[in-house]
């Protein structure tokens, strides 16, 4: 379960990447048109919200918006290390 | 900021307050995070510093496990005020058994210590060592000095911590626009976005683990509003405890002897009232005494402290109170104490509270090598002053030596005789040598070379200590993996790993650096904020 | 902001050490008259238990200490931070006198 709510977490975190154009244009190579940047942010409150309900129904209050959270922190980490390294590689 | 004064902006003026707040205790604060980042272990760095101490194996009912420790302490120290079990748990393998004497010992001894095989209920006769709970303990009393001076040392760091915080999140005015930005090997703007990510990213945890350090020490550290309305003297302290903490009250003695009941009986009753948690400890206030009490906790299955306690009369075992009902404020700040040390968190969640203060160490290192680095490029070709040249080296001997320390204490553990005098003292010895020589080293060498040449020793101490404790004990990872002592496994997994993040470090320092950015270096530069810290 | 390689006159030196000690002797000053006024007003309007006011406005003014740290270093006259620490604080505390 850890491991399921780190990658929901992920995706979100992910998803608001994709929608800032610095960061788009390192992931994707093109910046994001208007809709695809509504789209993104939407799907990236969807998937954080996703992932706080997991955190929250398996761990209870407390502990599971404690999870949350460190998900959150370590999948913006890790989007930022691969944003990084796709920067490097360019 | 003008020579005579403030020019009143205010996002300048909290910049530069940003700077000096984390920049006069950034030792300190460095010291702080990384021996208190140890402290989310310190239990497993205590089974691998006890290598005599019991595998986990053992099939043992609860109640046997601590009546082997009532035995032991009844049979060692009756005349004890208190004799306390401690259970093992999913973080400890043996029964660690402890007594708060009547009278100190002809040493001095207020208490005794000891720690009982489960499996075959011997005393386990291990090491003298300082363990993970000496590196816990640092993080908030220091070593050297007393207690009472250290702790108020401390909270004048985290102070300054907090207020460093608050300005660094007033200064960062592209926090969202830079949420994911870390450009690598871009000299002095991959410091200020290693500094900015490491801090924007674990803010919830910074700024978590900043407020609680303060909330644990509260009446010590702000005692203005308690002294101006409830007086000075110790009485308006109690007042205060007892309102925030009722039912805790020490058990008063009667004087008449009495026999102990069977904790068989209260654990069963513990057992019902917690069916998915762990006994944590037995603990009896006045063993022997008519007046004694029990107490029963359990592994924390929630956030907030106290919330897993059961008292009994420890002479009938009749329940006295069940966690008692604390007010909301307290319940806030046991709460809040809870999320600082972490103890309701499960194995995962504690790697991401380990992770989380190791960035809190990262933070304040990469916000001193940025001081330097902007120092240093403002000089445009003038010579180096002398104090930027100490702070350099400084900044060398406090970022790679701590953790150079802190690897040597746990080589100490295994070099050092067993038998030895002072063993534990010294093995904390051997830590502040050899960060004191980390610094003396950075002093004499050249200084990209003492980087270079201290990252590389760090980085062989930790891929070599698995090595050392094959060669000094029978705990190494061929007979840990094969027992499924994942502690002690896992402590020697994290030294190689760390020991290949060092390896990667160290490459990262023999290429050559850009040494500042002047102008966009890619396209995608030229939309990069302005430094701002 | 002073920059790196700003000179450091006297006056300066004296500013800063003025405003560190009214950021934190004058904010803990502050933070404490006020959380005792504020928990002696909740006390006699029975809103909170002494006790509990007390510890309330002690955990609340560790974020407040760092506010007035924060204004005094923005303010641009030291006179007036001066004024503002020391004068508000003695209003708590006279304030306190009156409602305990």
């Amino acid at each position: 379960m850890m491991m399921a709510g780190f990658v929901v977490a992920l995706g979100g975190m992910f998803c608001f990447a994709a929608s800032q154009k610095k960061q788009a244009l390192l992931i994707f190579g093109t910046s994001p048109v208007h809709g695809w940047r509504r789209l993104a942010i939407i799907g990236g409150t969807v998937l954080l919200g996703l992932s706080a309900w997991l955190g929250v129904s398996v761990y209870g209050f407390g502990v599971g918006l404690v999870t949350f959270f460190a998900w959150a922190c370590f999948a913006a980490w890790t989007v930022a290390l691969t944003a990084s390294w796709q920067r490097s590689k360019k | 900021m003008s020579a005579n004064g403030f020019h009143g902006a205010f996002r300048q003026s909290m910049a530069w307050l940003h700077t000096w707040a984390g920049l006069v205790l950034s030792v300190l604060l460095y010291f702080i995070f990384v021996t208190g980042t140890f402290g989310y272990f310190n239990a497993e760095i205590d089974h691998w510093m006890q290598p005599e101490a019991p595998s986990p194996k053992h099939s043992v009912s609860t109640a046997a496990m601590a009546q082997m420790g009532f035995d032991y302490l009844q049979r060692e120290q009756p005349d004890a005020r208190r004799h306390f079990v401690g259970l093992p748990t999913e973080r400890g393998n043996a029964i660690r058994v402890f007594a708060n004497l009547s009278e100190p010992t002809p040493a001095g001894d207020t208490f005794i210590e000891a720690y009982i095989d489960p499996s075959s209920g011997q005393l386990v006769d291990v090491r003298a060592t300082g363990g993970g709970d000496a590196l816990y303990r640092m993080h908030y009393a220091l070593h050297y000095m007393p207690y009472e001076v250290a702790i108020y040392i401390v909270g004048v760091a985290t102070l300054f911590m907090l207020l460093a915080i608050l300005t660094g999140i007033v200064v960062h005015k592209k926090i969202f626009t830079d949420f994911f930005t870390l450009r690598l090997r871009k000299g002095q703007r991959s410091w200020l976005d290693g500094h900015n990510i490491s801090s924007v990213l674990a803010l919830p945890f910074m700024l978590m683990i900043t407020y609680s350090g303060l909330v644990f020490y509260t009446f010590e550290y702000s005692p203005g509003t308690m002294f101006l309305t409830m007086g000075v003297e110790q009485e308006a302290r109690d007042e205060m405890y007892g309102y925030l903490y009722p039912g805790f009250e020490q058990p008063k003695p009667t004087g008449e002897p009495a026999v102990m009941v069977d904790v068989q009986g209260p654990l069963s009753v513990a057992a019902s009232q917690w069916p998915n948690a762990e006994i944590r400890f037995v603990d009896i206030f006045l063993p022997g005494d008519s007046g004694a009490m029990m107490r029963i906790g359990s592994t924390v299955d929630g956030i907030a402290r106290g919330g897993s306690l059961l008292q009994f009369n420890a002479v009938s075992g009749q329940v006295m109170a069940q966690t008692p009902d604390m007010p909301a404020d307290a319940v806030f700040s046991q709460s809040v104490l809870a999320l600082h040390e972490g103890r309701f968190a499960n194995y995962g969640l504690r790697w991401l509270y380990f992770i989380s203060g190791l960035l809190g160490a990262a933070m304040v290192a990469t916000g001193l090598l940025l001081w330097a680095k902007k120092r240093r490029s403002s000089l445009r070709g003038q010579a180096v002053p002398r104090h930027l040249a100490f702070i350099e080296r400084t900044n060398l001997g406090i970022i790679v030596g701590l953790p150079l320390g802190v690897m040597t204490y746990f080589w100490a553990n295994r070099i050092l005789p067993v038998a030895m005098e002072g063993r534990a003292e010294w093995e904390l010895h051997c830590l502040f040598l050899a960060w004191a020589l980390s610094f003396a080293h950075a002093g004499a060498r050249e200084l990209r070379r003492a980087w270079r040449e201290q990252v590389a020793l760090l980085a062989a101490m930790c891929l070599l200590l698995p090595i050392l404790n094959a060669i000094t004990t029978d705990v190494h990872l061929g007979n840990t993996l094969v027992q499924g002592d994942w502690v002690r496994a896992g402590f020697d997994l994290t030294s190689m790993t760390f020991g290949l993040l060092c390896c990667l470090t160290w490459r990262y320092l023999t290429v050559p650096q850009p040494r500042t950015i002047k102008a966009p270096l890619t396209s995608q530069a030229a939309t990069a904020p302005k430094a701002s810290a | 902001m002073a920059g790196p390689q700003t000179t450091f006159t006297a006056g300066y030196r004296w500013n800063i050490a003025a405003r560190f000690l009214l950021a934190f002797l004058g904010g803990f000053v502050c933070v404490s008259t006020f959380g005792a006024l504020a928990a002696a007003l909740f006390a006699n309007a029975q809103w909170m238990p002494l006790p509990q006011g007390v510890h309330v406005f002690t955990l609340f003014g560790f974020v407040a200490w760092c506010g007035i740290a924060m204004w005094v270093f923005f303010h641009e006259h030291l006179r007036h931070v001066a004024l503002g620490v020391v004068g508000s604080a003695a209003l708590f505390y006279a304030l306190f006198l009156l409602v305990r």
